[in-house]
């Protein structure tokens, strides 16, 4: 029987049903002493003193420390894994901050107890005498003339500039007959995972050291802490349990994961630290906060001739594992799904004092998908076209596909995706429906917004990431091992925190190989059991990891094959492979199943020659290409014209993944990812002050949507394989990146008859009043 | 102010403009407003700006007897110590799960007497001689409780750390007789907080539990 391709339900749900989870914070070792965290109040302040006598006078107060005590236990700052240029400016990041705090919940002092309790209690009796300084959190701001400086000793707040161009495209734009140049601001994002972060670290009498987090990146962990704590990584076991949703906020090696390490080593107690929703706000990343100008140029046909933009990127006050790499993601998407033959993209990085910022879901992809489809409407309005027919007149036709920015698209049907949309949604039913309401004058008005859309995942071909100075590699690694009785057990290298991997994994595995799904056991997330692999982050995990697996199940084929033709006294071309059984070709009744090749591997009496025991078989995969998801998304709004307020009423997303796997799994990954871009375009904003206080500090004041702000959705799907041995794309972040810009389209739509062009994100109804306002006086 | 949609307004009395001049400010208000009225003022507000610790009122141990999931348990308590940290540090009962500090996520939601209740917002103490459910006591002789079996069926939960209280919400809601159609249950889960599932897969687990289309 086949699995793949059927929605089969997740084995991954039993024990989180019974509340049997193993987050971090579930889990606690004999002698466990707690940890908390001193952070600054100042968005920028000197640090005078730290007075840590009160604190260690409490009650049950094991130590305390600054972080100029501990300044000697780092053998290097936390790392940035990627300065995009040569002259990326990345000023030391150490877990507690010595002399200056730079953003409000900077790391200051750091206290141990015997409970958590007793911890914060005594965190609040550090006294710190703070110089407060002049601070900047807005990035445009923060490249005047006179800005305080985030970093006194760079003499600048610009950590870097990057360009990809290509030539005459000046020229292009000089000679279009209509060119549409657009500001947008788009805020910053706070993931809020629902699980916060969280540590537990132990280090035993050798030096040996198991940390378990709440981290997308156990392998990436482990490789950082090295360079942090200058203890090999072959004496370091990272573990992730559990993890209750990352985003891109749980790749990071943040400060506490060391912290808790030199703690437990110094005081020979197993060391635990749980982030308080208010410690998250502050002290996880955030994301986007970029300011953008982009210019369209197009024929009067509507033939879009050069793509520029310009984008300013706030950092935040450090660099985090990928910070100033994140525009990068979205560098080649500018063009998106359309043909445009010129092109030019400027990233310029900015340092603010603000919580850096780093991957939140898309990570740089909605972003430039959100400028694109904003402007393509725009552009449409100033040509007097219909959104959809310029869409259509500049879709991509033809796979593959090379890009005037010089990445080739492998596959796709843009068009398929378009046409399904519309039918789903019954275009002109709305269209109906929205003049009828105009005619009428109706308070409330309907809009519909167009996202025609395609994105870059499967991080990442390691040649690329390496031209473009990526530290590292993307590659993953996956390994298959037949036990002696024929039961299978699966090691991948990606860290799953909500993705289902258990479940998909082990539908490939099975299927390729005969057996039933529940034999096959998924195994990840520890990097004792999983030696090589590059983690879970920017929709990688099925289609890189995956092809790994399968890459390592057709060399457990292999090898059995092997052993059977040895054993059949067949040659191995004699036999062929289906549901679990070799059989010689022609004589069918001659046979061995798969499992006593496995037995037979194991007992070892009559292998081939130099042929080693055991049937295991490991794979590493580096994929030539990124994957290249893409589809078309609507969104039907109600604006209510007295008042702003907007209702989402309908959201349709016809998208093509190549082939799911497990279509509950793949339809669940974009239902989540369609409710965080629909939020960033309606509800979420992380704000600051002009002084650098963060004023959204609470799930009360950031509104992370409810059920009760969202419409169920209309997926579909089309399908065009992708270029590997499964034909899978990415799908973790599709719905992020397409959502944001088709609900503000619409939004803008549900206006347009009263002259409104732009509504800034989030669409809150007070900005939408503004916006009508605006065009009413 | 535009930040004028806040969840479960009726709890929320914080001011805008209360934001804009004392940004720490809400953050306590909201707290005080969330917690259950009958504990509000035996509450000291935080002392630290960074809301890291909620300090309690001094005093002695209290004596507190509550059933939990059928067991009777007899402990002192701090009379601070908030009910999600009792179920999950003195009887380690940690399918309870914390995920903010507001009493906005839900992801504490447990049972009292029947009825779902954020056991972040209750002390302790307040839970004596009371029965509480929490996730781990739901199922029955090894079954899955039907709401249980529907998130499973209908993938409504992913990374799992909402599902706890988003199911013993769902719960209540349902014996409530108030998940009686889709806007409904939307409603009723309106203080459940789920970042992973968009709330379409949850949302259709409960209604196929409740029995509605
Ligand atoms: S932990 Fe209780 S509502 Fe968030
Ligand atoms: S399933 Fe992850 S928060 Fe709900």
């Amino acid at each position: 029987m086949t699995v793949v391709g059927t929605p089969i339900k997740r084995r991954e749900d039993e024990a989180l049903l019974r509340g049997r989870g193993s987050f971090v914070d579930n889990l606690t070792l004999p002698g466990t002493a707690y940890m908390a965290v001193v952070r600054s109040p100042y968005p920028a302040a000197r640090i005078v003193s730290v007075n840590l006598d009160a604190a260690r006078a409490a009650e049950g107060v094991i130590a305390a420390f600054s972080g100029a005590d501990l300044a000697d236990e780092w053998a290097g700052p936390l790392p940035c894994a990627w300065l995009v240029t040569e002259d990326t400016k990345n000023p030391p990041h150490y877990p507690v901050a010595i002399d200056v705090a730079r953003y409000q919940g900077d790391p200051v002092a750091v206290v141990v107890a015997e409970s958590r309790a007793l911890a914060k209690d005594a965190a609040e009796l550090v006294e710190v005498e703070y110089e407060p300084l002049p601070a900047v959190a807005d990035v445009e701001q923060a490249l005047s003339d006179g800005a305080p400086l985030v970093h006194e000793e760079l003499g600048t707040n610009e950590c870097y500039v990057w360009k990809l161009e290509t030539d005459g495209i000046q020229a292009a734009i000089d000679a279009a007959d209509v060119v549409v140049t657009r500001r947008y601001r788009q805020p910053r994002l706070i993931p809020n995972a629902i699980e916060p972060r969280g540590v537990l670290a132990q280090v035993g009498p050798t030096g040996d050291v198991t940390l378990w987090s709440a981290t997308q990146t156990p392998h990436i962990q482990r490789f950082v802490l090295q360079l942090v704590l200058g203890i090999p990584e072959a004496k370091i076991r990272v573990i992730a349990p559990d993890v209750g949703g990352g985003f891109g906020s749980k790749i990071q090696v943040y400060g506490e994961g060391p912290l808790a390490i030199v703690l437990a080593r110094r005081l020979g107690r197993p060391v635990k630290w749980t982030e308080e929703r208010s410690e998250n706000y502050l002290g996880t990343i955030h994301g986007r906060d970029v300011v953008h100008e982009v210019t369209f140029a197009a024929t009067k046909e509507g033939k879009i001739t050069a793509v520029r933009s310009e984008a300013w990127c706030a950092m935040g006050a450090y660099l985090e594992l990928v910070t100033p790499g994140i525009p990068l993601l979205g560098a080649w998407l500018y063009s998106g799904p359309y043909e445009i033959p010129n092109y030019s993209v400027t990233f310029t990085g900015v340092f603010t004092n603000t919580t850096p910022t780093d991957a939140y879901r898309g990570a740089g992809r909605p972003e430039a998908t959100y400028v694109l489809e904003r402007t393509m409407d725009a552009l449409a309005r100033e040509l007097g076209m219909d959104p959809v027919e310029l869409r259509r007149k500049n879709l991509i036709r033809e796979f593959p596909h090379t890009m005037a920015s010089g990445l080739t698209i492998d596959s796709g049907d843009y068009h398929a995706s378009l046409d399904r949309l519309l039918e789903v949604l019954d275009l002109d039913a709305v269209r109906a429906e929205q003049a009828a309401r105009r005619e009428r004058g109706d308070v409330k008005q309907l809009g519909v917004g167009f996202s025609t859309y395609n994105e870059m995942c499967g991080l990442a071909p390691s040649r690329i990431l390496g031209a473009i100075r990526y530290a590292v590699g993307g590659w993953d690694s996956a390994t298959v091992r037949f036990q002696p009785l024929g039961s299978v057990q699966v090691v991948v290298g990606t860290s799953p925190h909500g993705q289902g991997h258990e479940t998909t994994f082990a539908q490939i595995v099975a299927d390729r190989l005969g057996v039933g799904v529940d034999e096959v056991e998924v195994l990840h997330g520890d990097t004792a059991i999983s030696q090589l692999g590059m983690d879970t982050y920017g929709s990688r995990s099925l289609a890189v990891g995956g092809i790994a697996l399968w890459q390592a199940t057709e060399k457990v084929i292999a090898k059995a094959r092997a052993i059977v033709a040895h054993q059949l006294e067949v040659s191995e071309d004699d036999l062929e492979f289906a549901d679990g059984t070799f059989r010689v070709k022609g004589s069918p009744d001659r046979s061995m199943d798969i499992k006593a090749a496995a037995f037979a591997a194991h007992a070892a009496h009559n292998l081939p020659d130099g042929m080693e025991p055991g049937l295991e078989e490991t794979a590493t995969y580096d994929p030539a290409n990124f994957s290249w998801p893409g589809g078309a998304h609507a969104a039907v709004v109600e604006v209510d014209t007295e008042t702003g307020d907007t209702r989402l009423v309908r959201y349709v997303a016809v998208d093509d993944v190549g082939r799911a796997i497990n279509p509950m799994i793949v339809d669940g990954q974009v239902h989540g990812g369609l409710a965080q871009g629909i939020a960033a375009a309606l509800y979420e904003e992380g704000v600051y002050d002009a002084e650098g206080n963060l004023l959204t500090t609470t799930m009360a004041t950031y509104l992370v949507p409810s059920a009760a702000e969202l419409p169920s959705f209309e997926t579909d799907r089309t399908e065009t394989a992708a270029d590997n041995p499964l034909g899978v794309k990415g799908v973790g972040e599709t719905g992020t990146i397409a959502s944001a810009p088709a609900v503000v389209n619409a939004v803008v739509d549900a206006l347009s008859h009263l002259g409104v062009t732009d509504v800034p994100l989030p669409a809150t109804p007070e900005r939408v009043w503004n916006a009508i306002q605006e065009v009413r006086s | 102010m535009e930040r004028a949609r806040a969840r479960q307004p009726r709890k929320v009395v914080a001011q805008s403009h209360e934001l804009e001049a004392h940004p720490q400010a809400v953050r306590v208000t909201v707290w005080l407003c969330a917690t259950r009225p009958d504990s509000v003022w035996k509450l000291s507000p935080p002392r630290d700006t960074l809301g890291l610790a909620l300090r309690g009122e001094e005093g002695a141990l209290r004596h507190v007897a509550l059933t939990v999931n059928g067991v009777r348990h007899e402990l002192e308590l701090e009379p601070r110590e908030l009910l999600a940290y009792v179920l999950r540090e003195r009887l380690g009962l940690t399918g309870t799960n914390i995920g903010c500090d507001t009493s906005s996520c839900g992801a504490c939601t447990v049972l009292v007497n029947g009825e779902s209740v954020k056991s972040c917002t209750m002390l302790g103490v307040q839970a004596d001689g009371l029965e509480i459910t929490t996730i781990e006591g739901l199922a029955r002789d090894g079954e899955l409780h039907p709401v249980q079996q529907a998130f499973h069926e209908h993938h409504a939960l992913q990374c799992g750390y909402c599902t706890p209280g988003m199911v013993l919400a769902a719960v209540s809601l349902i014996e409530a007789g108030a998940a009686t159609d889709e806007q409904a249950i939307r409603l009723g889960l309106e203080g459940n907080l789920c970042r992973c599932t968009g709330y379409h897969n949850i949302v259709k687990a409960v209604a196929a539990a409740a029995g509605v289309s």
